[in-house]
């Protein structure tokens, strides 16, 4: 009445078995080629780059000759009154568009969550769309707005409010500006993923309790949202730190910050030493910044939990 | 703690033995044993964390024992990965792979296996039929109801045709009056295949109603295999007794062998000292009376289809339950009348150790 | 939006003021782009607003110089070959990170992470100097591999996630239904991740395309990538060139963005 099973040999191929072993093994196994590329491509340029810093070396003949240690390069640099403007520069971009950036995409998060199926789509395609373009296209935007026959210009003389064209292209302001429109959405992103995946229940129970809107922002939507708002700082701040597009564009030639500075040093003086040490100090700066922020989310986290 | 019948001359099916298995310290199975023959259902009952479904998990193959032994028809199952083993396992989400259709789902098995497309094709034809899905196969598990995707699920393992099946708490996802249904066609459905196939639940209704036999398990181990009736007339603990069946204890002493029941009437026993005697409530009877040797009041009743359920509150301050048939007679109690209790047949009494 | 009855008319000013920044910052998202389309029809050679005139002839110099045309392809190319590395190596990896059982999976995730982390520009330079060192010089595939490495966590963390929210019981009933490990992967992991790898493929393509932070250091003369030609036209020209090329860029993103809400959903891709 009952057989037992007649054709338990699969009918597999060679090949097939031998990939089943590799990956049955449930080992590291399929893991190794991108291991093996990252540290190559990754880990030791950085190393050498490292190295590259802190040594002096002697080409002779296209060779490297000697190659000694010395803290010369870094000494100069953390010495050197440009390197402290220029990288105060970067700073106070990085954190005020971070800040402005947190301004302008709180509120479309916020929107977002309690808005109904169609704000949600139209929210999603405003804010991924522009991650589709070039940064550059994103950019000269701000270009054709910003210049002296541009958008603004020629709107405020039209309306009579100004009599010559304001100069706003080539300022610290235009860089600001186009910064914080260029990174809106990836602060926006992180805040939608983080506030949509809480239960929007919690936002219903708080309300019924007698919380006003305000309240429940405040005491509920707020602390919950604080890994977004960690995630999406340390993002924007990462690229508005080391971005080199816009203040090359919007800023003119002379507008120098870290990332300009580097490039300068890299590519057209070529003097490595000098650009591997920099390129050190923004890294070092850049954790330091990201080490604070996490440190205050998961503060705010913990916070958040206690007021649940 | 072993208990199986050896009713059958043919070797077992499923041969279980000294199962032992542990998670970081925690023992979740402790030394199981059980055989299953051919055609058998049993069912492994047993509250949450009892290990019912670590142990179903060792037959399958997705858990690999510490100690002991699995044998399916005499072979040694320790070596044998999971896609070789002759089981077929019904999950109590059912599993149903969502980006293939109804036919696709029935079909897989025989694909991995490479079975040649017209034997497929038939084998698998047969099985819609068997369990009445014909006119689905180009659907989606996401557009099937609870049960069409149980029967899904069922029909992917039958079209294998393993030695036993496995099923972990299949009627959990269906709704109460859908599950009372499958179970019996279900059932039906097996006996009428001739497979032999291994339950895993927490509900006893469902034990009962399914199973040849019931294993009842308890902290990782098994308490007591054996029929249903069996369990039901003869617990061989107090565990399996409260577990199956409502039941009430009384705590008594022996004196000369003999144990003196609460409304005066003795029972013959072997044991000693101070034991429990489990009494089912069917076998108490209540009078109204002010007198008599085992007085409580009745607390709370209720009607149940042809039965009343009493609680009634001893006076020594015991709980009892009380099922009686639902007749004219009944109906002069009501809550705080003082009744008389009398156990109507104490043959019937089950003594435990204490 | 449901309606609620505000508690204060102060509270009915503070949420209507976030609203309106809210509009605000959505419509700052979008104006931009939308006034760039505007001037890319404009007559005249000078970039202003409002625009006078209409003309497609912007659009028809683009497609005649050689080198944005052939900045394109480049771009393209590279595009394509970090996708096709990333799924390559990010696949496996995810797989080995949420599957894995060996001691090292959460260590493994954070190591791929780490080239995403360091500052484009800086990742870049290490690669340029690493290169030099061993004679290799800048090149379109140096830049891949470059970029790749880059992103290489946007694709082991997008199909991660997604692996790990798999119901693991599916693969068990493959198992159990006569699948070896690779039928397995190969039957039911990879379709279903699908979405995932699709998902991050969009973003990898993107960067690919896009990149300037590391491509900058590491592209070959020969083979300039489109940011790049762009970076210096749009420096030393004002020419509405530029124009032209981010109204194509601006239509193709639409397009791609339509072709992914059919598809897998919108809000897949918000990882």
């Amino acid at each position: 009445m009952t057989k037992a099973i007649s054709n338990l040999k699969t009918k597999q191929p060679f090949f097939e078995r031998l990939i089943d072993a590799l990956l049955s093994g449930r080992g590291i196994w399929p893991a190794v080629p991108s291991l093996v590329v990252l540290i190559f491509v990754a880990v030791i340029p950085f190393i050498i780059l490292l190295s590259l810093g802190f040594s002096n070396i002697t080409i002779s003949r296209g060779e490297i000759v000697s190659q000694t240690l010395t803290f010369d390069f870094l000494v100069n640099a953390l010495t050197d009154p440009l390197y402290f403007t220029t990288f105060k520069r970067s700073l106070n971009l990085a954190i005020s568009t971070t800040i402005l950036c947190l301004i302008f995409g709180y509120p479309v998060a916020y929107l977002f969550i309690v808005g109904g199926k169609f704000t949600k789509r139209i929210i999603l395609v405003l804010t991924i769309a522009p991650l589709l373009t070039s940064g550059i296209v994103r950019t000269y935007a701000w270009l054709v707005i910003l210049g002296g026959r541009g958008v603004v210009n020629s709107t405020l003389l039209h309306l009579g409010v100004i009599e010559q064209p304001l100069r706003i292209m080539n300022t610290h302001w235009a860089v600001l500006i186009g910064m914080v429109q260029i990174h809106l959405p990836v602060m926006i992103l992180p805040l939608i993923a983080v506030m949509s995946r809480h239960d929007s229940n919690l936002i219903e129970a708080s309300e019924n309790l007698g919380a006003s809107r305000i309240g429940t922002l405040y005491t509920v939507i707020l602390p919950l949202s604080s890994p977004g708002i960690g995630t999406g700082s340390a993002l924007v701040f990462t690229l508005s730190y080391t971005t080199f597009v816009v203040p090359q564009i919007l800023g003119g030639g002379n507008y120098l910050n870290a990332a300009t500075m580097i490039y300068e040093q890299v590519v057209f003086s070529l003097e490595w030493s000098k650009g591997s040490v920099t390129s050190l100090i923004l890294m070092i700066t850049c954790l330091l910044v990201l080490v604070i922020i996490a440190i205050v989310t998961n503060y705010f986290s913990r916070w958040a939990k206690e007021q649940k | 703690m072993v208990s199986f019948r050896k009713n059958e001359t043919t070797a077992p099916v499923l041969h279980i033995g000294a199962v032992r298995k542990s998670f970081k310290n925690n023992l979740v199975l402790d030394n199981c044993s059980i055989d299953i023959s051919e055609n058998e259902i049993v069912t492994l009952l047993g509250p949450s964390g009892c290990g019912k479904t670590t142990l179903l998990r060792c037959i399958a193959g997705f858990l690999d024992a510490d100690y002991g032994y699995i044998n399916i028809d005499g072979q040694d199952m320790s070596n044998v990965p999971v896609n070789k083993r002759p089981v077929g396992v019904v999950f109590q989400s059912y599993a149903l792979f969502p980006h293939l259709t109804v036919f696709q789902n029935i079909l897989y098995p025989l694909r991995m296996l490479g079975t040649n497309r017209a034997e497929a094709l038939n084998r698998v034809d047969k099985v819609l039929q068997t369990v009445s899905l014909k006119g689905f196969e180009k659907r989606f598990p996401s557009q099937l109801s609870g049960g069409q995707q149980q029967r899904v699920a069922i029909a992917r393992v039958l079209v294998m045709e393993p030695r036993v099946l496995l099923l972990d708490e299949p009627f959990n996802a269906l709704d109460a009056k859908l599950r009372s249904t499958m179970q019996v066609e279900l059932r039906q459905l097996i006996k009428r295949l001739g497979r032999t196939a291994i339950f895993v639940t927490h509900d006893q209704e469902e034990a009962l109603t399914m199973s040849d036999r019931v294993a009842i398990m308890r902290a990782g181990k098994i308490e007591q295999v054996a029929t249903p009736d069996e369990i039901y007339d003869r617990p061989k603990t107090a565990y399996v007794a409260e577990f199956i069946g409502a039941s009430n204890f009384l705590k008594a002493k022996v004196e000369l062998s003999q144990i003196k029941l609460p409304d005066g009437q003795t029972l013959k026993t072997d044991y000693e000292g101070i034991v429990q005697v489990m009494v089912r409530p069917q076998n108490l009877s209540i009078e109204m009376s002010k007198t008599g040797n085992w007085r409580g009041t009745i607390i709370y009743q209720r009607n149940i289809g042809p039965l009343v359920e009493y609680h009634v509150e001893t006076v020594e301050g015991a709980n009892l339950k009380i099922v009686a048939a639902r007749l004219e007679s009944s109906l002069k109690f009501s809550d705080g009348s003082n009744v008389k209790i009398n156990i109507i047949n104490p043959e019937l009494c089950i003594i435990f150790a204490l | 939006m449901k309606s609620k009855k505000y508690s204060s008319f102060s509270e009915a000013i503070g949420v209507y003021f976030i609203f309106g920044i809210a509009f605000f910052s959505l419509i700052l998202l979008v104006a931009p782009s939308l006034i760039v389309l505007i001037i890319s029809f404009d007559t005249r050679a000078y970039l202003s607003f409002p625009p006078e005139g209409f003309t497609l002839s912007w659009y028809a110099k683009v497609f005649e110089k050689s080198e944005l045309v052939e900045g394109f392809i480049n771009s393209m190319q590279v595009g394509f070959t970090v996708t096709v590395l990333c799924i390559l190596l990010g696949v496996p990896t995810a797989l080995a990170c949420a599957r894995g059982r060996f001691r090292g999976t959460t260590a493994l995730s954070v190591f791929v992470l780490i080239p995403h982390m360091v500052p484009g520009i800086v990742l870049g330079v290490a690669i340029l100097f690493s290169g030099a060192l061993v004679g290799v010089t800048p090149s379109i595939w140096l830049q891949s591999i470059s970029i790749t490495v880059f992103v290489l966590a946007v694709m082991v963390r997008t199909v991660q996630s997604r692996l790990l929210r798999l119901d693991p019981a599916l693969e068990e009933a493959a198992a159990n239904l006569r699948a070896s490990s690779f039928q397995n992967l190969r039957t039911i992991t990879l379709p279903l991740l699908m979405p995932a790898i699709l998902a991050g493929a969009v973003f990898t393509f993107v960067e690919g395309f896009d990149n300037i932070s590391v491509a900058i250091f590491t592209h070959g003369f020969h083979d300039r990538p489109l940011p790049i030609e762009l970076l210096a036209l749009v420096q030393f020209t004002s020419s509405p060139l530029v124009a032209a090329i981010s109204g194509i860029q601006i239509i193709l993103a639409i397009l791609a963005l339509i072709v992914v809400a059919t598809t897998i959903g919108l809000d897949k891709v918000n990882e």
